[in-house]
Order: structure tokens, then C-alpha cells, then sequence
């Protein structure tokens, strides 16, 4: 399914962003002591309608990057913009307001959901934020339940009684309860089987044309990240390293990290496996609590001189273009 | 007793596995026939609950009180299920090596890193000295890329990362230099960077040491770029095997070609299409073939008839379609 290539930065006549993240830190008081910077001055901007995808492995801070969006964890710094209106120090009064637009999905459906509530209420609670009667709150729980492609007798099921796919359904359809702008989708499908996967998927695309919802869309999986991004962000020890278009980044990643995480990736079909070189990284991601000076990948990266270790790259446009890349020595 | 020359190195014949439970049997494994060569690799896959990990559990004697298992699995001249504990115990960390998915389940929290691995090669070595033992686990350490081991092996599991206790659980399950690998999702729980520097070692430990290695994962493109032979396993039976290309290439049953129709590629964006459905539960199993609810070529016969595998197009497979389903089309 292609999707129309979206532009990287607003400008006249392109989509303003629905949501942007500027320069965010977040620092937690680390177990012994020494503070971790989770994220380090991250700054993205969600188009209206679009799907960006933010990838890298454990510990990079995408998913503290979600939680710090949503204000569900408080960021150490920076500012935070929905539809240009600042958010980060915003009262509980309009943070509550704020959450109707801005809805979020976990990775396991299973512990997101009330194990004693039944599937109907769990969709129809988020409602209570919403100025409506009863009747109306079951009329559109009803609706949801079709919209997600549940058969409307699982509404009176606990979530024990339903498959992993039916469970993230739900998850959705609770998301969606609000009637949402955005949706930060945390790992959404990595807890499901592939066959499932990819139901969750195409559902998830219908959504967003129907809706036109705006995804933030937050995992591991680059193949999933690809099949659903318009754009994709690639972050690495609490850092976005490259941010493109995702047909751009995965024809022809920059960065030496995405290089190597691209080519990790395994892929389903052993000729094309034979075609390929595989860069396999030397050692473990660094301690976050001690991250490297200068360019932090640089520990790990074949293409590192001593300049790397002296000063940070910044995320920079090397070429007329619109693909981000903080690297002294991009490809 | 000796191993007659020739014969695979594995050889598992009609493998069942029942699990009894108060609310009756339930079978996880249903007769599944698996043949391994030294020094070749072979992927088991299949999604969660189709039986690969209880029929491992099987082999090594694993599986939990109460599981009824029966066929054969000849190794070196011995039928692995009929071996006493104590017998099946000298090949458990002796000639056949287990990496799992999660490493820390296999260390032992308070004890330090080259003590556990020493341990592992005293157990099937006793007369070796203890400090042979340290000598020799820090070597291996060594040879499985652990950089800086004479340091590393006095530290606790806690202090390692996901990809270093990996590599130790690697170098406790080849410390007495196995002829059998069996790795249950080895790289599952790891991030992808990790997961390639894993499979590598595996591999390279499998090709260099004349090892047959059965790795067992849901990840089809896992096993694309490494395997020799691919079982696709299907609610407790192989619907599908044969050497990797060919499978890959034929997809000849229609739950081989679901899986890979609904995995997304990142060399090229593919629309996906689901196979629609979930796996059954093994408590309640479809009659007939177990896929034919989800299956887009099912008819009548495919309810009542289980399929054995026959060969068709270079793969064995278990459907009685088999002829009537066009060949895939060409992959992008």
C-alpha cells in the first residue's frame, strides 16, 4: 500500500504540525545516584494526518519520549506544542481537556485493560471525560466495537475470555473512545503473533484515513516501522540520529547506526539474504548514565575519528533536502 | 553404544507430547518427524502455542510432570526418550547444548560469571581441577567475544547486558563441546543489533565445530538468511518442510504463505494481507486439518481428513490441496 510521501519540516502550503516536541530533556535520578539522561534535546514534529515512526533499540528513550508527550512522565526541559499551543507547564484542568485529542495505546493490551471490567465499560470509560448521557456513551460504544472489527457480543467478555489481537483491539477502541487527534501508538503490534500483526496493522490504516488521525507509532520492529510510516525517527542513547521519509531512509539510511540496524534486520526470503552485507556492530549499547563525549554511537561506529569524540554532531540537512542526519561523517 | 555410520546425527520419529490437566488432555505435539545432519542448521517455526518448544522440551527431558511423550528421537545410537533421568542428564550440558530465550533464567543470580561456566564444564568433567576449569571458561569466554574475560568472569549476571548473558548462557550450553545445539528463541528477548551479533556466533559455531544446531523461533526471516531446513509447525503437526529456498520459494501450504503474506519487509513497503483468524487452542482442536477454519483453499475434505506431508514441488507438504493452490507469486 503506498502512501503519499509527506514533507519533513512545515513550511507554506505543507501540513502544520498537530503536534511538535522542542528540544526535550528528561533526566531521572539514576539507581546509584548518577543522573541518566534518557533523552537529550529531542525535538520532532507530527504532521497533521501522517504516521511517524520512531525506532531504536532498548534504552534509546522512544518510548520516554511517548510518556514525556503525553505528559504521563514530566520532561526535565523543553517545550511541548500541541496545534502551537504550549502544553508542558499546562494546569491539570486543561492537561485533562488536552488528553481528549491526545490518546495513547500500550504495547500489552493484557495489562492495560481492567481484568474485572467488561470490555463494554473499559471502551465506554474514557467517556466520562465527554458531556454525555448514557444511552449515547453505549450508542458509541457499540459503534467502536464495530469500528474495530469486534463482534458486538464481546462487549459483555472480560478480557481474559479474548484472544491477544481482540485485547489490542480494545486498546484501540478505548483510544479512540475520546474521539483523538493523535494517538501515540507504543509498540502496538510487538506483543502479537505475525498473523495477527498484521490485522492490527491494516486496521490501524483504515483508521487513520477514516479518522484522519495523526500516529505517532513507537517500536522496535523497522519492518512494521516501515509498513506503516510516512516519515521515520531513529533514535540512539536518548538521541534522534536521522529522521526521513521512510522510503528515502530505508532505500538509503545516512547514518552509520541506521546502516547497521537496517542491515540486522533480517529479511524473509533467502535470496535476498544472500545479497546482503551485514554490518554487525562490535559491543553494547553504552550506559546511558555515562554516555560517550562527542557523538555518542561513536563507541560502536567503524567510521568514528578522533573529531567524533571532541563535538556532537548536530541534526542537520547535509544535502538540499528535506532528511535530517546527526553524523560528522553521514554516508 | 556406537553410532552407525552415516545416520543423522538427530532423528525424531513420530514425536507426540499430551499435557494432562483437570480439565482433560491436551495434546501439544502431534506426531512430528524431524531428521538433523551434523554441521547443518534447521529453523522449527511456528507461532505461540503450535507445540516447537514442548516438542524440544521433549527431547531433553523438560517437559513438566504430567506430560505423556512418546515416539523416538535417536541420538548417537541412543533413543533420547527412553534414556533414564540420570542417563538424559549426562547429555543435558554434555553432548546436547540448550541456549533459551531468557539467559538469566539459565545463571544463577548470586554466583559470579566464570564460577557458573566452570561449574558447568566440572559437572561433566569432575576429574578437572578448579582452576583448569576458571582457565578454561575464561578462554571460552574469550573465543565467544566477550571482550576483556579475566575481569568479566568475576562479575555477577546482574552487572552483564541482555547480549552478554547470552553469550554465556552460549558458553555454558557448548562448555563440553556438544554435537547437538538446541536454541529455544535464543534472540527473542534481545534488541536487533544484538540478535545479529548472536546468530552469528551461532552460526559460526555450528559451521566451525561440525555442530547440528535446531533453532526454534517464530521468525520466518530469522531463519531465511541462516537455516538449512525449515519446519513450519501448525497447532502441534509440520505442515511444511524442506530445504529453506524451496520452502521459501514454494510456500506449498497455505498457513507458509499466510505467515510470510502478513510479515512486513523492510527492503520494500508490501501491502500485508492476514491470514485472518487465530491459532486454535491446542485444548480445542478443528477436526480434520487444523487450519482449514483459516484457510482461503479449504473444502468439505479438509474437515474431516487430517493431511500427512507428501512431497510436492521440491517440499514436503500436509495439505490436501496441494495440487489445487497455484504456485505464489513472485516476490518483490
Amino acid at each position: 500500500m503506498m502512501t503519499q510521501p509527506l514533507s519533513l519540516r512545515a513550511g507554506p502550503g505543507l501540513p502544520a504540525p498537530i503536534l511538535e516536541a522542542r528540544n526535550i530533556t528528561k533526566v531521572y535520578a539514576g539507581v546509584s545516584g548518577a543522573p541518566v539522561t534518557a533523552l537529550a534535546n529531542v525535538s520532532l514534529r507530527l504532521l497533521e494526518g501522517e504516521t511517524l515512526g520512531l525506532v531504536g533499540e532498548s534504552g534509546c528513550g522512544k518510548s520516554t519520549l511517548a510518556r514525556c508527550i503525553l505528559r504521563l512522565v514530566e520532561p526535565t526541559a523543553g517545550e511541548l506544542l500541541y496545534r502551537e499551543q504550549p502544553y508542558r507547564a499546562a494546569a491539570a484542568e486543561d492537561m485533562r481537556r488536552l488528553r481528549r485529542k491526545l490518546q495513547i495505546v500500550f504495547q500489552d493490551p493484557f495489562a492495560s485493560l481492567h481484568p474485572r471490567m467488561r470490555v463494554a465499560d473499559i471502551i465506554a470509560e474514557p467517556m466520562r471525560l465527554l458531556p454525555i448521557g448514557r444511552q449515547l456513551r453505549r450508542e458509541r460504544t457499540a459503534m467502536l466495537l464495530e469500528r474495530v472489527q469486534l463482534a458486538p457480543d464481546l462487549g459483555g467478555r472480560y478480557p481474559h475470555e479474548l484472544s491477544g489481537g481482540q485485547r489490542q483491539r480494545v486498546g484501540i477502541a478505548r483510544a479512540l473512545a475520546v474521539e483523538p487527534e493523535v494517538v501515540v501508538l507504543d509498540e502496538p503490534v510487538s506483543a502479537l503473533d505475525v498473523s495477527i500483526q498484521a490485522d492490527i496493522l491494516n486496521l490501524l490504516r483504515r483508521l487513520q484515513e477514516e479518522l484522519r488521525l495523526s500516529y505517532l507509532f513507537i517500536a522496535h520492529d523497522l519492518a512494521v516501522v516501515r509498513n506503516v510510516s510516512h516519515r521515520v525517527a531513529v533514535m540512539y542513547l536518548g538521541k534522534v540520529v536521522e529522521l526521513a521519509g521512510a522510503d528515502e531512509l530505508f532505500a538509503r539510511p545516512m547514518h552509520p547506526y541506521t546502516r547497521a540496524l537496517l542491515s540486522a534486520v533480517p529479511i524473509p526470503d533467502p535470496a535476498a539474504e544472500r545479497r546482503r552485507t551485514r554490518i554487525v556492530l562490535t559491543g553494547d549499547i553504552p550506559n546511558p548514565a555515562d554516555p560517550p563525549s562527542g557523538c555518542r554511537f561513536r563507541t560502536r561506529c567503524w567510521k568514528a575519528k578522533p573529531h567524533c569524540a571532541n563535538e556532537e554532531p548536530q541534526l542537520s540537512a547535509p544535502h538540499a533536502g528535506a532528511r535530517l542526519v546527526a553524523c560528522h561523517y553521514p554516508e | 553404544m556406537t553410532r552407525a555410520a552415516g545416520a543423522p546425527l538427530l532423528e525424531v520419529r513420530d514425536l507426540r507430547v499430551t499435557f494432562r490437566s483437570r480439565t482433560g488432555e491436551v495434546a501439544a505435539v502431534r506426531g512430528i518427524d524431524l531428521t538433523l545432519e551434523a554441521g547443518r542448521i534447521l529453523g522449527l517455526v511456528g507461532e505461540s502455542g503450535c507445540g516447537k518448544s514442548a516438542a524440544m522440551r521433549a527431547l531433553l527431558g523438560l517437559n513438566p510432570p504430567g506430560a505423556v511423550t512418546s515416539g523416538a528421537a535417536w541420538f548417537e545410537g541412543a533413543d533420547l526418550l527412553r534414556l533414564k533421568p540420570r542417563e538424559l542428564r549426562r547429555h543435558r550440558g554434555g553432548s546436547i547444548g540448550m541456549v533459551l530465550q531468557n539467559p538469566l533464567s539459565a545463571l544463577n543470580p548470586v554466583h559470579r560469571i566464570g564460577d557458573q561456566i566452570a561449574e558447568a564444564i566440572c559437572l561433566h568433567r569432575p576429574r578437572l581441577s578448579r582452576a583448569r576449569a576458571r582457565g578454561e571458561a575464561i578462554e571460552l569466554m574469550a573465543r565467544l567475544s566477550i571482550a576483556d574475560p579475566e575481569r568479566r568472569a568475576g562479575l555477577y549476571p546482574h552487572e552483564f547486558s541482555g547480549g552478554m548473558r547470552q553469550r554465556v548462557a552460549i558458553a555454558i550450553a557448548v562448555a563440553n563441546g556438544p554435537r547437538l545445539l538446541i536454541a529455544d528463541e535464543p534472540t527473542t528477548a534481545l534488541d536487533v543489533t544484538v540478535q545479529a551479533q548472536i546468530i552469528e556466533l551461532l552460526v559460526e559455531l555450528t559451521r566451525a565445530r561440525g555442530l547440528g544446531m535446531i533453532l526454534i523461533t517464530h521468525d520466518l526471516g530469522l531463519l531465511a538468511g541462516i537455516a538449512d531446513q525449515v519446519a513450519v509447525m501448525y497447532a502441534g503437526r509440520i505442515v511444511e518442510t524442506g530445504p529453506t529456498e524451496e520452502v521459501f520459494a514454494a510456500r506449498g501450504h497455505p498457513y507458509t504463505r499466510g505467515l510470510l503474506a502478513s510479515l512486513p519487509r523492510i527492503d520494500a513497503r508490501v501491502g500485508l494481507t492476514s491470514i485472518g483468524g487465530s491459532p486454535p487452542s491446542p485444548a480445542r482442536l478443528p477436526e480434520g486439518c487444523a487450519f482449514h477454519p483459516r484457510c482461503p483453499f479449504s473444502v468439505d475434505m479438509c474437515a474431516t481428513g487430517a493431511p500427512t506431508l507428501e512431497l510436492h514441488g521440491g517440499v514436503q507438504v500436509a495439505c490436501h490441496r496441494r495440487e489445487a493452490i497455484p504456485p505464489p507469486e513472485r516476490a518483490p
